[in-house]
Parts: structure tokens; sequence; C-alpha cells
């Protein structure tokens, strides 16, 4: 019998909308929208499977509620009276989210007739999960557009928000932003050239911008559950797992942008140039804090980071005759920097065991530095003769054949000549120097093609795999190792600087993170090319359009990365987790033809 | 009569987003317990109470207080080397690390809710007592594994919140003694003793539990008086070990069970509380293993794996031996898991 495992989604959607006319140019609109999504999944796994045969059936019921509700009311104001033009929005609006969850386990079937339809005639019933959340956001908003003369344009908002999961009293912050701009091809003295110079534009911002995503109750003291027997008999009781904050407000990011808009011989020339500063202050993080206060984070604000950078983006149309090629590309420079931890120094990302035995972090947000680069301790090839392991700084894990750890410090911040955590140091940085993308266009009566490139330059990777392909060590759930790897290792003075030779230690790689895994993330990818014909409109009957088309994707990658794939992210948003390879899916290679009918 | 429907609904959906002007931010929490909800008065204190012991059990679990109790070489990592057993562990160790901050969780658990019985009005008073002396032991018992095997610590009285500094200084060994004798003290005024206390309450504080640690603190601070050099000051602990130790074995409340082994058998369990002063408490219930409080993980990592019915290991349950053991370690073990105060150990030096 085969598992059974079927997910059915529902989705809901409703929007109404009133629009009434108060005055002329006044109008007050009215919205509301519900969202309904419900999920369900249920999945038998048979007796003849691993997990089945382990429980005599498994089944598992889950289902999902998730709802959300908005409703907004604005008014709305426009006037152009000679050369002014004036657009003026206020209201309020208000969110509120609902997610319920339970799932349930059940195992012991008497046969696998029933699966989960039956859930009654299973022996066992595990404790079943449910969840329950609820969250709301209210905002005040007002919005004045002007401009002058379609030369001068001005734009000033202002949001105030209150969400429900920052601590009462610090619900709400208000979030200014002014933005000007200047049609520079709308003045009299750009008429002459207005033939080269088709569109020129100015234009600056700045602002501010909140966030609140912290979970649902962060602010709150909360309770967990532990167990404990009274005379046989299993009682639950309630401990705390996590400090309420109180104090805990939106984090705030000042943003200053200039940006400037150029075309030129119609458009068909343009240059796009933005310069930008984004300050975040307030930050939302996890402050580890002491074990003695019997918690290990404190949900908290505190601290700043500071994003600058540049994007330059371009287009051109080469060819416009018979042949129309047009080619756009972009260029981003990204520098960020950690100004402050709230009076810390460093604070360290998530926790990886990533088989080495131990729970550790990998990377650090340290001040002056970028946020979250990794962390360790650094490798300088291999100790290849005993007088070079004497000669070497003290650490108990050091062998002839092993890796050399470099003293880099010690605990008064000098080296000490000895291997110890004050020698772990910043060895490697997950963000790019910049990355860019370039689409060529080009098309011949009914054919065309395009071909898109992307790419990144000097960002570093981390390529967890190998803390088990390249440890070569004996442990208790040997792994497997790269034939790279094995046929590279030392195997006497002189063979290897790069390979240990293998040992029987249970710990990979002493437990040390290092650098030895970290890796030159560039790569250059034709990430798609596509190949189309449309034949000439109504060459066959009733047809008014026929295209046939390939595609490909992620077609080839230039890059030095040993890893499956350099366009990586296990962890999504996490700034403290960028640049991890460690079970990420690789980019597939896809080919594509298809044909579009229109009628 | 359509307009009137248009103009209607238009009004519906009007009132709606007027509605919700004055919707309310203040965050309900549904799905997890939140002290300000769930201990308001009398009746709540058990739940937080038990959560406490729960925590207790906490250190003697998994990775707690397996390494500085076999004192590293004792664990043999079975197919394996390690920094435990080669004694190249230091503060990074889960196992040093989990040993200290479960310690302190207990500790701020007790500081919550001493804190929390403070606010809440007793119609019982002796309850009330009974609940503050059971705190004060649970909390003196970690200050007493944790002066132990850190020395000088740092002492908290208070429970943490969110504007602290986090930065307390580590307590003198002799202020953190203080605290636990003081904890013991308290509780063994309050708790009654193990014979007048229902069987369904088998497993809490008592006061022979609280004398006995009591004893015990004593004795090892005397000790450790000797070892610092001040003899002098020594004598009067030895003393006040011995007084509290004779209250426990004066008090009829315990006796030797016969044979030896049988503290260690699972079936005879009952019969084993004459002589447990104060054990970590597990179920020997294989169905309420599922309710994860089965075994405890000391005897399953430790033990034989042949051994049936070991204390702490559900009946049909299987030691598994990941670790292997100098066979002394189990006597200090007792039943049910690692730390067990017996009257055997009592009397085992007051009457040599």
């Amino acid at each position: 019998m085969n598992v059974k495992d079927i997910t059915n989604t529902y989705h809901f959607n409703i929007n109404n909308n009133a629009t009434f006319q108060i005055l002329n140019g006044l109008t007050a609109n009215a919205r509301v929208g519900l969202d309904y999504k419900r999920i369900q999944r249920n999945m038998y796994q048979p007796m003849d499977t691993r997990i089945g045969l382990a429980s005599k059936g498994y089944a598992y019921s889950g289902e999902g509620d998730q709802l959300s509700y908005l409703s907004d009311l604005t008014l709305n104001y426009s006037n152009t009276i000679g050369k002014h033009r004036l657009n003026a929005v206020g209201g309020f609006s208000h969110q509120d989210w609902q997610l319920r969850n339970y799932a349930s386990v059940t195992t012991g079937f008497a046969s696998d007739q029933l699966t989960y339809y039956a859930p009654q005639s299973a022996n066992t019933v595990q404790t079943p999960i449910g969840k329950f959340e609820k969250s709301a956001l209210n905002s005040f908003l007002a919005r004045i557009a002007y401009s002058y003369d379609e030369r001068f344009l001005l734009t000033l908002t202002g949001r105030t928000d209150g969400s429900s999961r920052l601590a009462a009293g610090h619900k709400w912050a208000t979030f200014p932003s002014v933005g000007v701009g200047w049609n520079i091809h709308n003045e009299n003295f750009m008429k002459s050239v207005s033939s080269s110079i088709s569109n020129l534009k100015l234009r600056g911002s700045w602002g501010v911008s909140g966030n609140q995503s912290v979970p649902i109750g962060a602010s709150q003291y909360t309770y967990t559950y532990s167990k404990y027997s009274f005379n046989q008999s299993v009682t639950t009781g309630y401990n705390l797992s996590t400090i309420g904050n109180p104090e805990l407000g939106w984090e705030n990011t000042a943003q200053v942008n200039i940006g400037l808009e150029s075309g030129f011989l119609n458009n068909r020339f343009m240059l796009n140039v933005d310069l930008y500063q984004k300050r975040t202050t307030n930050l939302l993080f996890n402050r580890a804090i002491p074990d003695y206060t019997g918690f290990s984070y404190l949900q908290t604000n505190g601290g700043s980071i500071e994003n600058r950078g540049v994007e330059f983006e371009a287009k051109a149309v080469a060819m416009q005759k018979a042949v129309t090629w047009n080619i756009s590309a972009n260029l981003s420079v990204n520098r960020n920097k950690v100004l402050d931890l709230g009076g810390m120094n460093d604070l360290f990302g998530p926790i990886f065991n990533a088989s080495m035995g131990k729970n550790q972090f990998w990377t650090i947000a340290r001040v002056g530095n970028p946020i979250g680069v990794f962390y360790g301790y650094k490798v300088d090839g291999i100790y290849q003769t005993p007088a070079e392991v004497d000669a070497g700084p003290a650490d108990p894990n050091k062998v002839q054949g092993g890796w050399k750890f470099l003293d880099i410090s010690g605990p008064d911040g000098v080296k000490d000549n000895k291997i110890t955590t004050d020698d772990m140091t910043i060895m490697g940085n997950p963000y790019p120097k910049f990355t860019y993308g370039v689409t060529n266009d080009l098309s011949f009566k009914g054919l065309s093609l395009s071909v898109f490139i992307m790419g990144s330059q000097g960002n570093d990777i981390l390529n967890m795999y190998r803390i088990q392909t390249d440890a070569l060590t004996v442990t208790t759930n040997p792994p497997n190792t790269t034939r790279e790897v094995y046929n590279n290792r030392w195997t006497g003075p002189g063979t290897s600087n790069k390979y240990p030779k293998p040992l029987f230690v249970n710990n990979r790689f002493y437990q040390r993170p290092n650098n030895t895994i970290v890796e030159d993330g560039s790569f250059i990818k034709l990430k798609t090319v596509t190949l189309s014909y449309e034949l000439p409109a109504r060459l066959i009957k009733g047809v008014q359009k026929l295209r046939v088309y390939v595609t490909g994707t992620n077609l080839f990658v230039i890059t030095k990365y040993t890893g499956f794939d350099p366009e990586i992210n296990s962890y999504g948003f996490n700034s403290m987790a960028q640049g991890f390879d460690l079970g990420s899916m690789p980019q597939i290679r896809s080919y594509s033809a298809g044909v579009t009918l229109g009628f | 009569m359509k307009t009137n429907i248009k103009a209607s609904l238009a009004g519906i959906v009007l009132a709606l987003t007027l509605l919700c002007v004055g919707c309310s931010l203040k965050e309900e929490i549904y799905d997890t317990p939140v002290p300000n909800q769930v201990l308001t008065k009398e009746s709540d204190v058990p739940v937080v109470l038990y959560g406490l012991y729960g925590a207790m059990a906490d250190i003697f679990a998994e990775g707690g207080i397996y390494l500085p109790l076999t004192n590293g070489t004792e664990i043999v990592g079975l197919g394996s080397v390690d920094a435990e057993r080669t004694y190249k562990y230091d503060a990074s160790s889960n196992y040093v690390k989990s040993l200290y901050s479960r310690n302190y969780k207990v500790i701020n658990n007790a500081n919550s809710l001493l804190e929390n019985l403070e606010k809440i009005s007793f119609q019982n008073t002796a309850n009330a007592a009974r609940y503050r002396g059971e705190v004060n032991f649970l909390r003196a018992f970690s200050y007493f594994h944790l002066v132990r095997f850190f020395g000088k610590v740092p002492i908290v009285t208070k429970s943490t919140t969110s504007s602290g500094d986090y930065s307390a200084p580590r307590s003198s060994v002799d202020d953190v003694y203080k605290l636990v004798f003081d904890g013991f003290k308290l509780a063994s005024a309050t708790c009654p003793q193990a014979n007048v206390m229902s069987t369904a309450e088998r497993g809490r504080v008592t006061k022979g539990a609280a004398q006995a640690l009591l004893a015990e603190a004593y004795l090892t601070y005397a000790n450790y008086l000797d070892l610092a050099k001040r003899s002098s000051e020594a004598p009067a602990y030895y003393q006040l070990a011995k007084t509290y130790a004779d209250s426990v074995i004066l008090s009829g409340s315990y006796q030797l069970v016969p044979k030896y082994a049988d503290l260690f058998d699972n079936t005879k369990e009952n019969d084993a509380y004459k002589e447990v002063i104060f054990g970590i408490q597990y179920t020997a219930d294989a169905s309420a293993g599922s309710l994860g409080s089965n075994g405890a993980s000391f005897a399953t990592f430790f033990a034989p794996a042949n051994r049936f019915k070991v204390c702490g290991v559900a009946p049909d349950g299987l030691a598994s031996a990941t670790y292997g053991i100098t066979p002394g370690y189990m006597i200090y073990t007792h039943r049910a898991t690692t730390k067990a105060l017996t009257a055997r150990s009592i009397f085992g030096w007051a009457t040599p």
C-alpha cells in the first residue's frame, strides 16, 4: 500500500469597496476585506513503510485556519488650480490576523484499511498539538502630494501605527517622510536640448519606517510546561520561559535617498542612479543574557545598524530597425555596518550543531563590522613534522597531520601562544561587494531571444556540508566523505596542506568553527534564456495569437564555490544567518517549451 | 431599489470600518500560559510549584549533572573519545553550561514564585507557609549544587526583569552557604514530616528532607572551612550537621530497607520510601511514558543495557548504557535518579 498524503487548501477572499462623493474633489473611501485560508493535511503511513512498521500504522491529521481582516477608511481630496496640483489622502486602517492549527497523530492500527478516516480505531493517540494566535495593527495615515507646473514635486506622508505585538505604552509610533522631486526636463532652459535629453529628474527623500516583527507574546512573561511525578502520577506544572519586556517597542529605520533619472534621445538610452543611507535604530533582537538570570535571551530593542549603497540601472535600445535589441543592466552596491549593540560589543548568531557534537554559533554582530559575519578559528595549513607541532601554540588537539590553528589573541587581547576561544575571529563576510544583472532582448520579425545573466561578487559562503564530508573522523555515526578529501588527505610530511589525516575523535573539526569551509561565493549565472516565435496574426483562422517558445533556466554558472550552487540561502531573511549552505535546495536547471494561443 | 441596496451595502462597509477605529491593541495570549493570568489566587499556586519541581528535575536530566557528579573521567562515551572524558573541557562544554543554567533556572523560577506568593492573599496560612518553605528549599537545593560545583557564584534573590544590567558579581562562598542554610532551615520549620503526609504528596519537600540536606550542607561547609585553613570556624558547623542529622534519625520517619538492592527495584518503590529521604521523582509507569516523565535518564544512560526494572527505567524499558560508569557512583546515585539523600547516607557518616 502506498503512503497517503493529501493536503487541501481552501481560500476565500472577499473585498468590498464603497466610495462616497462628499464634495467636488473630496471623496470618502471605505474598504473591508476578509481573507480566509483553511489548510488540511491528512497522511497515513501503512505498515509496510519504515515509520508505519515501527508504529503499526501511523496517521496524521492536521488542520490550520488563517483569517485576516482589513478595513480602512480614507478621505481623498484632489484639486488642480492653475499650475498647482494637490492630492491629499488621510484615513484610518485596521488589520487583524488570526491563526489556528491543530494536529494529532494516532498509531497502532488493526489494518491498513481505515487509515486516517478512523483515528478512533487506533491504539495510541499522541497528545494533539494546537496553536492559536491573534495580532492586530491599527494605523492613521496622511499623505499630501503637491506639484507645481509639472516641475516641482513634493510629497509629505505621515503615519502612526499601533501594534498589538509590542508592549503597552510602546505600541504606537509615528513615521514621517518627505519626498521632493524636480523635473528638470520641464524647465524652459532645457527646451533647447529636449531632443537629446528627453528625461532628467532629480529626486530626494527622507523617511522613517518601522518594524514590529516580533513573535506573539514577545513583550510578556510566558510559562512553558514541565512534568514531574508525585507518587508515580505525572503532573503538569508551569515554569517561566520568556522574560516580559514592558518597554518593547518599534524598530525604526531612517532612510535618506537621492536619485537621478535620465533619458536621452527620446528615452532610447536611460540611466538611473540612486544613493541611499539607511540607519536602523532600536533594533529588535534577542539579546543574549548571562545564564544566572535563568534565561538565555531577552527580546529587546537596542543598537543600530547602517546600510549605505548605490544602485545603477541602465537601459538602451541598441537597435530598433528590423532587428530590435534592448539591453538593460543593473548594479547594486551595499555596505552594512553595526554601529551599536545596546552597549554590548558582540552579539552571536543562531546556534547550530551541524554534526560537530556541540551547539555553537558561527556568526557574530560586532560593532564596526557587517552584521552576521562568519566567526571562528583560523586554520593555517597542516602540521607537517613533529618539529612544527612542537613549535606551534599550545593546543590539546594539535597533532602531526592535523590542522594548525592560528594563535590570534589571548585573554588580554594579545597572543598567548595558546589556542582558546579568544582566538576566534571574523573569518568571512556573507555580503557581496556588488551584485548585478544584465538582460538582452533581441527580436527579429516574430522571432525573439531573451537572455538574463546575473551575478554576485565578493561574498563568502559557509559550506556546512563539508563539516561532514571533510572531517575525516571516526564517529558513532560515520558520515560519508568525498573522493577529493579522501585522496588528498595528509599521509606524511608534504603530502597535503589542506586535508588532515583521519583521526579517531568523536567531534568533527575539534568542535571548532573554522575557516576551512569558508569559500568564495562569487558567481556569474546564465539565469534564463527564452527563445520564442510568434506566428503572424490571423495565419490560422480564428486564432489571434500563436506563440511557441522554449525556456531554459540556470543553464550554467561560473564560480569557484565547491558546493552544489552558490546562489543559496538556507536561512532566508535571518540577518544573522546569511550565506549558510546547509540543507538548502540548489536552484534547479529546467527546460520548458510551450505554446500560447489567443483567440 | 437597486441604488438603495447599493447604498445600504456601502453603509455597512462604512460602519464596519468605523467600528474598528476603537479596536483594542491589547495583546491576548491564547495558547501559552502567562503568569498574570494563571497565578493570581491561592488555588493557582500548586501548578507553578509543580513546575518548579519539574525545573529541578531538569538538573538531573540528560546533560545536566552527569559530568561533575561523575567527575569527568568516569564518563566513557562508548566508542568515542571526547573532551569531557579527557579533562579537556571548559565552561563551553554543554555539560558544564547546562548544569549552571538549569540550576539558575530553578532559582529564577523560585524567586518569581516567592514574589508572587507575596501578592496572593491566602485563606490557609499554613499552606502559604508550606509553599514558601518548599520554594526556599528548592532554591537552596540549587545554590547548594552551584556552590559545590562552581564555588563563588552570583546570588540572585529577585526574579529577572528586562531592566537588569545583567552584570551581577560572584558572591563569596560563605554568603552562598548562608543562603543555603536559611532556605533549608525555613523549609524544615514549615514543611510536614513525611510520615504525616498523604501518599499522593509523595515527592514533595518534607521536614526530614530539609533537615537532612541542612545537615549535609553544614557538613560540606565545615569541611570547606577546614580545607580553606579556617579550621577554627569549622567545629560549630560539624556540630550543627550532627544536630540536624540526629533530628532526622530520631524523628522515627525513616528506617533502612533490609536489602540494599531493593532500593533500585522499580517494583518495590513504595517500600523504598522508608529509606529515601529526598529523591528526584520519576514514574515507573510505562503508560505515562508519553507524558514525558518516565524514567530517569541517568539510569537509562548509565545502567547496563540488559538491566530491567532499574530505578527510573520504566518496567518494560531497557537501560541503554550509552556511557560506562564506575560502579561506585551508582550507589551515590540511588533511587530513581542521581541524587537522592537516603537514611543510609545519614546513618553512614553519623555512626561510622
